[in-house]
């Protein structure tokens, strides 16, 4: 499995300036930045420079007829119209909870804009190649393709998600297939 | 790829619109071949051609515009007459430049696909006896050019004061005069200002040059031609044949410098000019200074302000609603803030028009491509054909005017081959052996209309149902009526049966036509009649960016219907409503039946009125055809903002695009004709 190291170069964009979640030195500590979050009763890991930020639960989701329902609707983003996808629903986590922790984490790739809801927030974290392990095949619950390995923080496991995996063109080919 | 030997992406553009407006001038020259100023026209347009040519490195272009050049020149002095030779000759001459160009755009030329491609220096040598021309390459010096300089001019280059602002390099002129011959060169420092007025943009010097070269006046001229425009001054005489010896020339000299250093005031220069000139050079001088006055911006960059725009008008809705919220507890506060609003409102509307006003460009720059296509389609199979383009100053958004001049260039050519029939066919009809197509573009509220007719045989409905029946896309037991009959020839499978090309041929692509305009939220329509003709019709929107929308409720959810598709809407009574065997439901509108489409049960949506006589029905138009669909009422009518959805990658089937509502909340903005298929 490949685990290159960042550089990060201090143009480090999380968009919106004025949530500062991060202690900015923090980036330039050595290791890669992971932010975890809870589904269920794991904890998972998105790589920091992919996630462009957080928000609350909106008010309003206008639902999208015809799609799966881990597409919960799309949303307007100060202008921006994104789609929303439930991970607890995609991932199949049969106990979720939706309450004031509920975060929605707006993820970036290239061009595609997407929110991901998830129970909540845990922290942001430097991971070390010595806190990663290889993910053994079918270890969690969630398909093994979207995971991009594992790692031992303190003696809890965080799975770490391939976002691009979750995000690639043959996975969304399916969303619009299914009616 | 080397990034360094790309030519600069402006040169291309530029390149593209002069062989585009070479096009245009060719056609009218054909029927104007006494027109000097037509002549001139494509002389400078050749002319820039070649010099952008030669300053991106672009050699081979250059040379062929230049040879293309020498062909008009020798127009220019009367010693080719314009017949329609020519003008084909021309023609072909001006295609081959863009098969040069066209490599460097990576787009390939859909008119000239049918035609061989040529080289230019191979046409260029049939049409040319007069060697003089032929491969010369102005701006290299002869190899024995101290031989030949036996002219002398004296030019007065006086450039435009803002010509450095504009990237113009009065250098440049120099460096291309220097090949030529000898020159001696003054520059007049008289017109500098004090530093109180002085802007160091601008240019303040000016030029006199003796240069003595073995090129003739005409030549000298065209490189000035170049430079010209705006302000621009230039003046040239040719003073005497150089002397013999050594001593005249020093006098001479002398002479001419004595005559430079008492030069007068510019004014005074300018009426002195046309008596120096035994032709003097006028051309186009409000032309170019039109032209210095725009300036070029990319499309990305106005869609980039039109979404901002976008963006305000959204908030705007926005700020009423919150005025609503200051209203309960401060009333005269509400006061002063609704009149902001408004304000506010007056200014982002025109902020807006102005904005879709920047993007518009009227739809001839569409239709005189079309000439050059008939023209070469009407020699080519011994037709007759006039076409006749009303309303070619309608106004459309830039991109829809991109986007339909595919679907309108088929539309065309079925015409032209399909439609119009042969001069002798005509004859037998008793028609005007010259067939007739028109181009039509016209305003409506809102929307675009864009027709193609022509005169010739029409559609055969007997022979497209029989079609229709054999491919299985009508029942045997079936027997539409004649609208739903012409309809057929927008279905896909219809494309390959050969027999409907016999009949009238409209088959071919049609559906492509069809798919192209409803992807810009469009519709299309077909109109015949046997013996009389076709008439195609298509309405756009005027712009890609804002529509006219119908908001409708569908159980708890909204959804907007692009209001150029709605011709009605109804409740209707129980008695309209009819169900056919074979064609489901139907609503019964003055003695129409319309196929009765139930929105909630192909959005799959729940809590939906299911009863048409206790929702509404929205009547929309669908080519030729007209479907009533249910929804539970009508919420509002206004322009939405349409936000594309393929950036965020999730194809939704129904669905054409989103906007924001005034309540920030996303809306989707029904696909019509994916919902009817």
């Amino acid at each position: 499995m490949d685990f290159q190291p960042h550089h990060l170069h201090g143009t480090f964009n999380l968009i919106d300036e004025e949530d500062e979640i991060f202690d900015y030195q923090m980036l330039y500590h050595s290791g890669e930045q992971w932010l975890t979050f809870r589904l269920g009763h794991e904890t998972y890991g998105l790589e920091i420079l992919q996630i462009r930020e957080l928000i609350s639960y909106p008010e309003n989701i206008t639902h999208v007829p015809r799609l799966p329902s881990f597409i919960l609707g799309m949303i307007n983003l100060r202008g921006l119209v994104l789609p929303i996808m439930d991970l607890r629903k995609r991932f199949e986590i049969a106990h979720f909870e939706s309450g004031p922790f509920t975060v929605i984490i707006i993820v970036q790739i290239k061009t595609k804009v997407i929110g991901l809801v998830v129970d909540s927030v845990v922290d942001v974290v430097n991971l070390q190649d010595e806190n990663k392990l290889e993910a053994p095949e079918e270890s969690t619950g969630v398909n093994a393709k979207f995971v991009k390995g594992l790692a031992n923080l303190r003696g809890e496991m965080v799975i770490l998600l391939d976002l691009e995996q979750l995000l690639a063109p043959e996975e969304l080919a399916q969303i619009s297939m299914i009616r | 790829m080397n990034l360094d030997t790309l030519p600069a992406e402006e040169f291309l553009e530029e390149a593209q619109e002069l062989l585009q407006e070479i096009e245009e001038a060719l056609l009218e020259i054909e029927e104007n071949p006494h027109d000097r100023e037509l002549v001139q026209r494509l002389f400078r347009s050749a002319h820039t051609l070649k010099g952008g040519a030669g300053m991106v490195g672009l050699a081979e272009l250059a040379d062929s515009a230049h040879e293309f050049e020498a062909l008009l020149s020798k127009i220019r002095a009367g010693t080719l007459s314009v017949s329609p030779q020519t003008v084909s000759t021309l023609l072909k001459g001006r295609d081959d430049l863009l098969s040069l160009l066209n490599p460097l755009l990576g787009t390939s030329d859909i008119d000239s696909s049918s035609e061989q491609p040529q080289n230019a220096k191979v046409l260029a040598v049939e049409t040319i006896s007069d060697e003089k021309y032929s491969s010369k390459n102005v701006n290299s010096p002869p190899d024995s050019f101290i031989e030949k300089e036996k002219n002398v001019f004296l030019l007065h280059l006086h450039f435009d004061e803002t010509c450095l602002q504009q990237g113009q390099e009065p250098m440049m002129l120099f460096r291309q005069l220097e090949p030529l011959g000898n020159i001696t060169m003054i520059a007049h420092t008289s017109e500098i200002p004090n530093w109180e007025t002085f802007d160091p943009t601008s240019l303040y010097l000016w030029w006199s040059i003796k240069l003595k070269s073995y090129k003739s006046k005409d030549e000298v001229e065209q490189l000035l031609e170049f430079f010209r425009g705006g302000q621009t001054r230039f003046s040239i005489e040719q003073i005497e044949t150089p002397a013999e010896n050594e001593e005249e020339v020093q006098e001479a000299h002398q002479k001419m410098l004595d005559q430079i250093s008492a030069s007068k005031p510019p004014e005074q220069l300018e009426i002195e000019e046309s008596k120096i000139l035994s032709e003097p050079i006028t051309l186009g001088v409000t032309e170019t200074s039109k032209t210095t006055q725009t300036i070029r911006v990319p499309v990305s960059r106005l869609d980039r302000l039109q979404n901002l725009v976008s963006e305000t008008v959204i908030r705007q809705a926005q700020l009423l609603r919150l005025n609503d919220a200051i209203q309960a507890t401060n009333d005269q506060l509400s006061e002063q803030f609704l009149q902001f609003v408004e304000d506010n409102e007056q200014a982002v509307r025109e902020l807006q028009d102005q904005i879709q006003q920047v993007r518009m460009v009227p739809v001839g720059t569409i239709f005189t491509p079309m000439k050059r296509v008939v023209r070469d389609f009407a020699s080519r199979n011994q037709k007759q054909i006039r076409l006749e383009i009303y309303g070619s100053e309608t106004e459309l958004d830039k991109t829809i005017t991109e986007q339909i001049q595919g679907p309108l260039m088929h539309l065309l050519r079925n015409a032209m081959d399909h439609g119009l029939e042969t001069p002798s066919q005509r004859q037998e009809v008793g028609k005007d052996l010259t067939g007739n197509i028109s181009l039509r573009a016209s305003q409506q509220q809102g929307f675009i209309v864009v027709e193609v007719s022509d005169d010739g045989r029409g559609l055969d409905p007997a022979r497209i149902l029989e079609a229709g029946r054999r491919l299985g896309l009508v029942a045997n037991d079936q027997n539409p009526p004649e609208h739903e009959i012409l309809q057929l020839i927008f279905q896909p499978g219809f494309t390959t049966a050969k027999e409907v090309t016999e009949i009238s041929g409209r088959g071919v692509g049609m559906d492509a036509v069809k798919r192209d305009v409803e992807a810009l939220l469009g519709n299309i329509e077909v109109n015949s009649e046997i013996g009389k003709g076709t008439t195609l019709r298509l309405k756009l929107p005027l712009s890609l960016a804002i529509i006219e929308g119908m908001l409708v409720r569908i159980g708890h959810e909204k959804f907007v219907i692009p209001l150029l598709l709605v011709t009605e809407s109804l409740r209707p009574h129980p008695t309209q409503q009819k169900r056919f065997k074979n064609r489901g439901e139907l609503i019964d509108i003055r003695d129409q039946y319309h196929p009765l489409v139930r929105l909630h049960q192909r959005l799959k949506i729940e809590n939906a009125i299911e009863k048409p006589e206790e929702g509404l029905l929205i009547v929309v138009q669908q080519g030729s055809q007209k479907y009533c669909l249910l929804v539970d009422g009508i919420e509002d009518q206004l322009p939405v903002v349409i936000k594309s959805l393929e950036e965020h990658f999730i194809h939704i089937p129904g669905i054409a695009g989103a906007t924001i509502l005034g309540d920030g909340s996303v809306c989707f903005i029904l696909d019509v004709a994916a919902i009817l298929n």
